[in-house]
């Protein structure tokens, strides 16, 4: 007959659960993700938790549509979870989960852009350009503080072409170097500091237009 | 313009610090992040994953059971025809041996080394004058007849072969025996001259007659017992002596196919050497 836990034993138990948490929080993405590749469904925890916030806004930066985002979101999760048997350590982890919600961005707007050939067409090509020139009228100028400053941001990210608008969030969002950021989208080392200089500049500019400040 | 560029540079970082703190302070405001639905769901699915990749040991584990236990029933099934089938095939195979090779069986003492190609097959090689002789003691001591101390090269399968192939007996006779040296020759002569000097010389008619009862002994050497060959042996002999003799007292005899089918080639090579002696001497 199974005896009931002691409570001392309950609070033993759960100091370790807490100590094992900690030795998680500690421990590096690759060395989580192949725990849990062994069937450990702490060690996952952990790395989604650490994970979650970077990628899910990174797909809400990209996709207006909260639903669709939370979709894709979803579906890379589910990429990681089936391929965690596959996943070699010599590669960085947030490189390859970038990498995986990347590739899916360019196939939903790949398969966007034939779908809505239409009204894409209907639209101007250089959006930025027109958006940025859309001054946000009659605000009072004692309004302008950091909040709405942060408001017209986000619309100017928004409105940044892809590649610009990706290697802006890779940067700011998930904090990878510019060199990870090449490997992320594919491309040079030279161009994603460019695209980066350019998606900088031309937020400045919307920013500036948006708000009739300059920012220094 | 090298300051100008400197300044723009330093402008530029200093925007980009902005921007960035302006990011940062925006999404610490919103907080934005995935639902608690959401979170749940990739979590759950994490875990049906990790179960269903544990799930095919278990299974492999339990339906190993009754895949071990059919692989070590099938052995038992084997097991079961196999021991009496191997009984019956050994029994099988012994009963053919023992009805094939009977007369190994049963006179195992009269087989000496020309006789094996019984067993295997004829020997095409030419037996020794010793062993032939040792043979012909053995009959003869049987028969308590008088010793003849001969040369004999006659088995009971060169018969066979000579009689059903003669020329084939011939060739390999031809190749197999060893040169004899002239001298050999002219000593074996002597011995059979002195051998046959009692033999009384028969008619051709009966000679003749001699051939054709050996005729009908080598008939029925096709059912092949060793006491007819000895028999055949015996009476082969007994032709080749009266040949001799008679060549030798009557003077040249004409060899024909009813004589030369019969005789072994020594045989015959001792005949016709007596011819050749004959005839000269006439």
């Amino acid at each position: 007959m199974k005896q009931p836990a002691h409570p001392k034993d309950r609070q033993t138990e759960s100091e370790q659960g807490i100590s094992d948490s900690v030795d998680y929080q500690g421990q590096s993405d690759s060395n989580l993700m192949q725990q849990y590749a062994k069937g450990d469904l702490l060690a996952f925890e952990t790395l989604y938790k650490r994970h979650k916030g970077s990628l899910y806004r990174y797909f809400m930066r990209h996709i207006p549509d909260v639903s669709l985002a939370e979709d894709l979101y979803q579906e890379i999760w589910n990429k990681v979870i089936v391929n965690a048997k596959d996943y070699k350590a010599s590669a960085k982890f947030t490189t390859w989960l970038y990498t995986l919600a990347h590739n899916k961005l360019v196939d939903h707007v790949r398969h966007l852009a034939v779908v809505d050939k239409v009204e894409v067409a209907s639209q101007s090509d250089g959006s930025f350009e027109d958006s940025k020139n859309t001054q946000i009228d009659n605000v009072p100028e004692s309004l302008f503080d950091n909040a709405i400053m942060a408001e017209s941001l986000q619309h100017c990210i928004s409105q940044l072409p892809q590649v610009q608008k990706d290697s802006f969030l890779l940067k700011e969002e998930v904090g990878l170097s510019v060199s990870d950021i090449a490997v992320v989208l594919n491309s040079s080392f030279e161009a994603s500091k460019s695209r980066l200089r350019y998606a900088y500049e031309n937020l400045r500019q919307c920013l500036h237009i948006k708000t009739g400040r300059a920012l220094l | 313009m090298s300051s100008d560029s400197k300044t723009e540079s330093d402008d530029l970082l200093a925007h980009e610090k902005k921007i960035s703190e302006l990011y940062h302070n925006n999404q610490k405001q919103k907080g934005e992040e995935p639902s608690l639905q959401l979170d749940t769901e990739i979590l759950a699915t994490a875990q049906q994953q990790m179960s269903e990749n544990s799930s095919p040991m278990i299974k492999r584990a339990k339906v190993g059971q009754p895949d071990n236990v059919l692989k070590h029933r099938q052995p038992k099934i084997r097991n079961t025809w196999r021991g009496p089938f191997s009984l019956v095939a050994s029994v099988c195979v012994l009963s053919i041996l023992m009805i094939t090779q009977k007369d190994y069986f049963m006179h195992p003492h009269h087989l000496d080394g020309n006789h094996v190609g019984k067993l295997d097959g004829p020997i095409l090689g030419t037996p020794t004058i010793s062993s032939a002789d040792s043979y012909i003691e053995n009959d003869e001591s049987a028969q308590s007849s008088s010793p003849k101390k001969i040369s004999l090269s006659v088995t009971k399968d060169k018969v066979i072969l000579e009689k059903k192939y003669p020329e084939v007996a011939r060739q390999s006779m031809s190749i197999s025996e060893s040169p004899q040296a002239p001298k050999e020759r002219l000593l074996e002569r002597t011995m059979l001259v002195d051998n046959f000097a009692n033999i009384s010389s028969l008619s051709l008619h009966e000679l003749s007659k001699l051939a054709e009862e050996l005729k009908l002994e080598l008939a029925k050497n096709d059912q092949s017992t060793l006491e007819v060959s000895a028999k055949i042996t015996k009476m082969q002999q007994d032709l080749f002596e009266h040949l001799f003799q008679h060549q030798k007292q009557q003077g040249e005899i004409k060899l024909t196919e009813e004589f030369l089918n019969l005789l072994t080639d020594k045989q015959i090579k001792q005949l016709q050497s007596q011819t050749i002696e004959t005839v000269p001497n006439n």
